[in-house]
């Protein structure tokens, strides 16, 4: 651990979705189970707001959030991360546009592609609500993959392991996890070698039709299944004669990483934003308009009850 | 004396398997004994060690006669956590010993387990890397370390619970011989120190003479010999039986029988110029290497772990391209020829054979290139016959149904045939010899030298001393990297500034 409590470590799974980019940040020091309320918790308020502006707000909050981490946001992989993302995102916007079909006020444009009798038709109908809709569901997926991004490039397999261990999460849940995350790295190099190897008897991965690129794939996944076989019970062999049992009373942990102050306070401003939500969403305010119409009014109030 | 480790009249068969693998063992093991376990593959050696730490039968299915007592304790009466705190077990493969993310988690895990304080842990992880030499290395996760390195850690973790007994299933076998040599002068260190009792399962007959005060045989699951080590060399029948190499002073026959090498032509088959490689993570694997290979060359390619030998490889059979310089292939440059071109000059044979067979039957494994090829079905037909006489797997493909039964050594033929099938002119290996006992690798090597007398071009990657000094025609030194020297084998052989440039101890 470092002085100020930070598990340093590489990850693992740094070629997978744990783009762990190492820094020394208010972000990187909290808890990994902070991280991880913030990213469920702010999720699941994204999806209380239908509002544009309201979206855009806690897109801004995220944008917020991953400049925090100080992850160097011109880096060639952080930018990798985010061009490869915002090419998703925009897949879902098209998509929604294809194929919602949503009726509005004012119509863009309207076709049919395909009918099959009277069973299907296809028609593409792209009118000011489709525009809407779509913005929202790809507003809604940005912020969630930005929330994800800022868990991601901030916490290291290995922190969040090390995390559930000191709050008490039982060692078999934590061990699973672990050789869930193991497994994974080890499975992601056996794919690269066996693609390698079906490419040295010719094999084209780039050329092939898709039937052939599907072949080819069943190809790859037997013989993972094969090495799996092995290699978990080889694992689980590993483990045995080490004497780890899943149940020990006198095991001690090694790394402790407990919940600090700032973890309860994060958590706390987090669960309160998230009532304030709640209670936007029943009275159906806009978050944006409360936070413009009220908050200055709440303000000019606080003087007045101090003189008072 | 009471012996720590008592097998009485013990047997045992495990559920999936048609006989037993351990027949009516009767063995004694003595604290303080360094005990080699020498046998071939299959013969039963590592279920013997696994009966040592419980796992067997503790949480191994099968059916058990006899009985196994570790200090004075019938292991059926016993836990696991009872045994594994005085008996520690290190397997021959390294990555799935790795169950932690880095290596001081590694090591702290079963110290966890033994309730020791956060203090204690610590001074013992230290403790550990610095006997295995791998100080200042806590923070590194497995994909940053060698194999060798992995195998250090995997005796490091077990080390730091200090076990009274300590089992080592082929430790040495992904290390060079350098590495090897350091494993097993750290085992007689810590053995002397902490009055450790080692059982050693292993290949390497010299180390076993060397390091070990007694030894014994195992073939069939029979225990066939239970003496002095130093006495090993008096039963060279029992040894050429059991498959066990006999040490011989091949370097000096070598030497002594030195002929010249004869280009079958002037123009390199594969031609390398000023080629540099750095991967992703900015580790620079090789820097300007130039190299000429010819028709009809047998090369050994030689080196430390992590000297950049897989990646130079890699680049004759285009699966990377150099950032820096040209590859050519018969005067051609490698971009220019298509993957399945490539496929049909240079084949490549991988170190284990699960990653290169992806058919469930022998017959299909075989054929899988040709028909990705879209050859005709009787010309696939007609090379299938060749393939299957020339290596001998006839009777397999009657036996087996399923490729996926078949043992480490067949598997490893099938691979090469799957190969060879496409009829490559150039064939690499890389390393032959992991997990072979001596008498599958003679097998395996005169394959390779039938096929180079039929002018095939064979570059092998390897570690082993026996297959560097006995087989290769010429070898190629890469040290960090870079290209230290090629020459015929019996110039190497006689010059002992390369042989420790290449991590090379004479077999």
């Amino acid at each position: 651990m470092s002085k100020k409590g930070v598990i340093i470590s590489t990850s693992t799974l740094s070629k997978t979705f744990f783009s762990y980019i190492p820094t020394d940040s208010f972000i990187a020091r909290l808890h990994p189970l902070t991280k991880l309320g913030l990213l469920f918790i702010l999720s699941v308020i994204a999806y209380m707001f239908n509002n544009i502006i309201d979206l855009l707000a806690l897109l801004i909050l995220d944008i917020i959030l991953i400049l925090l981490t100080k992850v160097p946001v011109f880096s060639k992989k952080f930018l990798k991360i985010i061009g490869g993302y915002l090419l998703a995102n925009s897949s879902i916007f098209i998509a929604w546009c294809l194929f919602s079909q949503r009726a509005g006020s004012i119509t863009y444009f309207e076709t049919t592609i395909i009918i099959v009798k009277d069973i299907w038709i296809w028609n593409i109908l792209i009118t000011d609500q489709t525009i809407y809709y779509a913005s929202r569901i790809a507003l809604r997926s940005l912020i969630m993959f930005f929330l994800a991004l800022m868990f991601f490039i901030g916490t290291t397999d290995r922190d969040l392991i090390h995390g559930l261990r000191s709050i008490k999460v039982p060692f078999t849940i934590c061990l699973i996890i672990n050789l869930i995350f193991r497994g994974i790295a080890m499975f992601q190099n056996d794919f690269q070698i066996i693609k390698e190897a079906m490419q040295t008897r010719g094999v084209e991965f780039k050329r092939a039709s898709i039937p052939q690129k599907i072949r080819n794939f069943v190809s790859i996944f037997i013989a993972m299944i094969v090495l799996l076989f092995k290699k978990t019970e080889e694992m689980a062999n590993s483990i045995e004669s080490r004497g780890i049992p899943f149940r020990s009373k006198n095991r001690t942990i090694y790394h402790y990483f407990p919940l600090k102050k700032k973890d309860f306070v994060i958590f706390a401003a987090v669960l309160m934003f998230f009532a304030f939500s709640i209670y936007l969403r029943i009275y159906n305010y806009s978050l944006v308009d409360f936070l413009l119409n009220y908050i200055p009014r709440i303000i000019s109030f606080i003087p007045i009850t101090l003189i008072w | 004396m009471e012996p720590i480790v008592e097998f009485k009249d013990f047997s045992w068969k495990y559920k999936s398997s048609k006989d037993r693998v351990l027949k009516s063992i009767d063995l004694k093991i003595y604290k303080g004994d360094y005990l080699g376990i020498m046998g071939p593959t299959g013969a039963g050696k590592s279920t013997l060690c696994a009966c040592i730490n419980g796992l067997i039968p503790l949480k191994t299915r099968g059916f058990i006669s006899g009985s196994v007592e570790i200090f004075g304790e019938n292991t059926r009466n016993l836990k696991m956590p009872d045994i594994t705190a005085r008996v520690g077990l290190i397997f021959q493969d390294p990555e799935t010993q790795f169950i932690m993310m880095n290596v001081e988690d590694e090591i702290a895990l079963g110290l966890e387990t033994l309730g020791l304080e956060r203090g204690e842990i610590k001074k013992r992880i230290e403790w550990a890397l610095d006997v295995v030499g791998l100080k200042g290395f806590e923070p590194r996760s497995p994909e940053e370390l060698s194999g060798g390195q992995k195998q250090r850690v995997a005796i490091a973790s077990i080390l730091a619970m200090r076990p009274e007994i300590l089992i080592l299933d082929e430790p040495t076998s992904d290390l060079d011989p350098l590495g090897k040599q350091e494993v097993f002068e750290l085992l007689e260190k810590i053995k002397t120190e902490f009055n450790l009792t080692i059982v050693l399962v292993s290949h390497e007959t010299r180390k076993i003479i060397e390091f070990c005060n007694r030894v014994i045989i195992i073939d069939d699951g029979e225990k066939k010999y239970d003496g002095d080590a130093a006495e090993l060399l008096d039963k060279i029948d029992l040894l050429k039986s059991s498959g066990i190499y006999i040490p011989e002073d091949i370097c000096e026959k070598r030497i002594a029988e030195a002929k010249p090498i004869v280009k079958l032509s002037k123009k390199p088959i594969i031609e390398i110029s000023d080629i540099s490689y750095t991967y992703p993570d900015k580790i620079q694997a090789l820097k300007n290497i130039s190299l000429q290979i010819f028709q009809g060359d047998f090369i050994a390619i030689i080196g430390k772990n992590g000297s950049g030998k897989t990646t130079l490889v890699k680049h004759f059979n285009g699966l990377l391209k150099p950032q820096q310089g040209k590859v050519q292939l018969n005067e051609k440059v490698i971009t220019e020829y298509s993957i399945p071109q490539i496929a049909q000059i240079v084949g490549f044979c991988y170190q284990n054979p699960d990653h290169q067979l992806f058919k469930s039957t022998i017959k299909e494994e075989i054929e899988f290139g040709l028909r990705n090829l879209k050859f005709p079905d009787k010309e696939i037909e007609k090379r299938h016959d060749e393939i299957v006489a020339l290596l001998h797997l006839k009777k397999f493909e009657e036996v087996y149904e399923s490729s996926f039964y078949l043992s480490k050594g067949i598997r490893q033929r099938l691979a090469l045939a799957s190969v060879l099938v496409l009829k490559p002119d150039i064939l690499i290996v890389d390393e032959p010899s992991t997990g072979q006992d001596f008498l599958m690798i003679s097998e395996f090597m005169k394959i390779l030298e039938d096929l180079n007398r039929e002018n095939k071009t064979i570059i092998i990657i390897t570690h082993n001393p026996y297959i560097i000094a006995k087989y290769s025609k010429e070898v190629v030194i890469l040290d960090d990297g870079k290209l230290i020297k090629k020459l015929p084998t019996e110039e190497f052989l006689k010059n002992e500034e390369l042989q420790h440039n290449a991590c090379f101890i004479p077999p």
